[in-house]
């Protein structure tokens, strides 16, 4: 059943309830009124009748008459001055009935008044009061009202047929109403089955500030979401292909030329050189792929408190393979340099990540140490300035990575002998280069993954244009702000905001 | 006529190194330049000298569909290369002025294929292949060898051009029957074999022809 048929049908059986219940009591109130103005007039017409009747009996001197001349005289006058619709009754005998009813027993009379249904459809008021003059005898008045009951009767109809055209009239408006007012829910549900289908491109119009205006609001809202984000995850898989095809042309290359081309021992030993450096590459992007997948699936965590009580022994799952595959990898071979050339922050824990306080002026020290070849290679200078003892509450391996992250950037910028300020104080933290910054265009980019300033450099360099997208992550986790000014030629600063957003 | 020249636009040190070894490897000039700017500045100085460019369109300082003008004033034909296998940037490059295109990855016999077809159409070609001491003359269809003229079937002929044209690379029996024979073809694996029995039977160059086990032949 639908929605408005429904709400018709509930708001038609609500009306015709009250409307019915509305009928009876006036039915009832009404008969009541009919009644008592009969009743009133019965009892002045009785009053008025008697004072005439005792009037002309008590002139009249009984003495001389005998009890049946007397009764006879009485019925007499009685009939004079009473007239129909009357009976004069002695103990529990009808001495005269001008009524149009036959009276059986009259000794069940009771009260002021009484209505009598008869058998034949009739209805009857009854009223008796004691003949003043003479106490042993009783006048009884029947009144047929069945004409009174009828057109009351007759009145509900009318007001029943009423209410009826009426229910009829609101059921029409009704239902034009609700059409009305229930088409953006059909408008909604269709864009909804679009959106479902897979046209992320469907918005509904937005039309007042009722509920509905909200709901559609917020359909839109999310739909533009569940857009905005396909939209990010095919740039990123665009991305992602395109650097994975690099790595992949050359190991097929030099697979190729070594299965199908005569080479002398050096181009030999420099194919396999490429492929391995290739495998390297996509090996690379494919542990930094997995962190970024595993911190996804993070959830910042507030009032974190590292304690071994809060994990459960099966949430090991993604991360712990991460860990696994990592501690797997064999150390210190020719190619470490190039592959730790940026630090995929490492999630070797729960799926959680776990704040604890750690002194800035630390992490800084730990990622400069990490950094160390790098820097002593191209003889730049660390120049440490920590304000104070700031402590920060952060998940200190991943804080140290993005410290780590941030730190390698700017030596890849640097040139030789360049100089990079790591400076902190309570509100933030710093990273400073003289490097050959970012062109402001570039800029609005420098957060997303695989984007590289200076495409050619860093990758020599061994960049996957995936170090800031991490590090954004991880700042983001932390709940933390970070932005980046930068000028070329004269150098970058990236701060981070340890204030909540 | 001195060697093809091939130069190489490429930024990617490894993909540079790999078509710079393998266009070598079959007896091509290679020159290369990593960025815009250099293929630009190299195009400019040494125009003449290059008979074709292969160029990565996603490349550092200037564009690759932008060198293409710069090209195609000097008459050198260009094929791109390209990691997107959208219709849309393989049209953009082919309006720019392509010749031709190659998606990464791409496979060695391709690249070889594509640049062959490309100065074959250009006229770049040498008309005379001198390969271990015999001599084709492609404008004639005729082989020397020690001066006297070597008579050969069409198929042998064939077999020993393509051979000769792609030395140092090896091609399995059913490579050399679809792009020698032709993909129309029906024929057994056994027919190359016969073939290249009958060249070395015929001329002492076709001793250059090795047969490499499990793979199939090459000119080395």
């Amino acid at each position: 059943m639908r929605l408005k048929h429904k709400l018709i049908v509930i708001v038609l059986t609500v009306c015709t309830g009250s409307f019915a219940v509305c009928a009876g009591f006036f039915a009832v109130k009404t008969n009541a009124f009919t009644v008592r103005m009969a009743t009133e007039n019965n009892v002045r017409q009785l009053e008025a009748k008697d004072y005439v009747f005792s009037q002309m009996v008590t002139d009249t001197r009984f003495d001389a008459m005998g009890d049946i001349a007397m009764e006879a005289y009485l019925k007499y006058q009685f009939r004079r001055c009473f007239g129909e619709g009357y009976a004069l009754l002695k103990n529990q005998d009808c001495l005269v009935n001008l009524t149009e009813f036959e009276i059986l027993d009259p000794s069940l009379y009771r009260g002021d008044y009484m209505i009598q249904h008869l058998k034949e459809g009739q209805t009857a008021l009854m009223m008796e009061r004691a003949v003043s003059a003479f106490p042993d005898y009783r006048v009884l008045l029947v009144q047929d009202i069945t004409a009174y009951e009828r057109e009351t009767a007759g009145q509900m109809r009318e007001y029943l047929i009423a209410c009826c055209g009426i229910l009829a009239a609101a059921a029409a408006v009704l239902y034009g109403i609700l059409g009305k007012v229930l088409r953006p829910l059909g408008v909604l549900t269709e864009a909804a089955q679009k959106l479902g289908e897979g046209d992320l491109k469907v918005r509904v119009l937005v039309k007042g500030k009722d509920e509905m205006g909200v709901l559609a609001q917020a359909f839109n809202q999310m739909a533009g979401q569940v857009e905005g984000q396909v939209e990010d995850l095919r740039l990123l898989l665009g991305a992602l292909t395109h650097e994975i095809k690099t790595p992949m042309t050359t190991i097929i290359g030099y697979g190729e030329s070594l299965l199908c081309l005569k080479l002398t021992k050096e181009q030999q030993e420099h194919a396999l050189m490429g492929i391995c450096r290739g495998g390297r590459r996509l090996e690379r992007l494919c542990g930094k792929l997995l962190a970024m997948v595993g911190m996804y699936a993070m959830a910042p965590n507030g009032d974190g408190r590292c304690g071994a009580e809060g994990r459960s022994p099966d949430d090991g799952g993604k991360s712990g393979e991460i860990r696994d595959k990592r501690a797997g990898e064999p150390k210190g071979n020719a190619w470490e340099h190039d592959a730790g050339a940026e630090k995929s922050g490492q999630i070797n824990r729960t799926g959680e990540i776990c704040l604890e306080p750690a002194a800035v002026e630390d992490m800084f020290r730990e990622a400069a140490e990490e950094l160390s070849p790098f820097t002593e290679e191209r003889e730049i200078k660390i120049i440490l300035e920590v304000e104070g003892e700031p402590v920060v509450n952060a998940d200190r391996e991943l804080f140290v990575s993005l410290l780590y992250n941030l730190i390698h950037n700017s030596v890849k910028a640097s040139r030789p002998g360049g100089r990079i300020w790591l400076e902190a104080d309570s509100e933030k933290l710093t990273v400073r280069d003289e490097g050959s910054g970012i062109p402001a265009e570039d800029l609005p980019h420098v957060w997303e993954a695989f984007f590289m300033a200076d495409k050619s450099r860093s990758r020599s360099e061994g960049g996957s244009g995936l170090g800031l997208a991490l590090a954004d992550r991880i700042v983001k986790l932390h709940g933390m702000r970070a932005d980046i000014e930068s000028q070329v030629g004269i150098g970058t600063v990236v701060r981070v905001f340890y204030g909540k957003i | 006529m001195e060697n093809v020249r091939i130069l190489v636009i490429e930024d990617e040190t490894d993909i540079r190194d790999l078509l710079r070894m393998n266009l070598e490897a079959v007896g091509y000039e290679v020159d290369t330049a990593a960025n815009g700017d250099e293929a630009a500045e190299k195009i400019r100085r040494r125009g003449t000298e290059i008979d074709l460019a292969l160029t990565d369109v996603m490349i550092p300082g200037r564009d690759g569909f932008d060198l293409f003008p710069l090209m195609e004033e000097r008459g050198i034909p260009c094929i791109f290369l390209t990691a997107k296998s959208d219709v849309m940037s393989k049209v953009r490059g082919l309006k720019a002025g392509a010749e031709d295109y190659i998606v990464k990855p791409f496979e060695l016999m391709e690249l070889y294929a594509r640049i062959e077809n490309v100065l074959k159409r250009r006229g770049k070609l040498k008309n005379r292949i001198e390969a271990g001491g015999c001599t084709v003359d492609l404008a004639g269809h005729k082989v020397w060898e020690e001066g006297r003229e070597v008579a050969l079937k069409p198929m042998e002929y064939d077999l020993l051009v393509f051979l000769c044209r792609n030395r140092n690379v090896a091609f399995t029996r059913d490579m050399l029957l679809a792009r020698v024979w032709g993909d129309g073809y029906a024929g057994e694996t056994r027919t190359v074999d016969v073939h290249v029995a009958s060249l070395r039977k015929k001329l002492k160059a076709a001793s250059h022809i090795r047969t490499i086990p499990r793979l199939g032949y090459r000119w080395e």
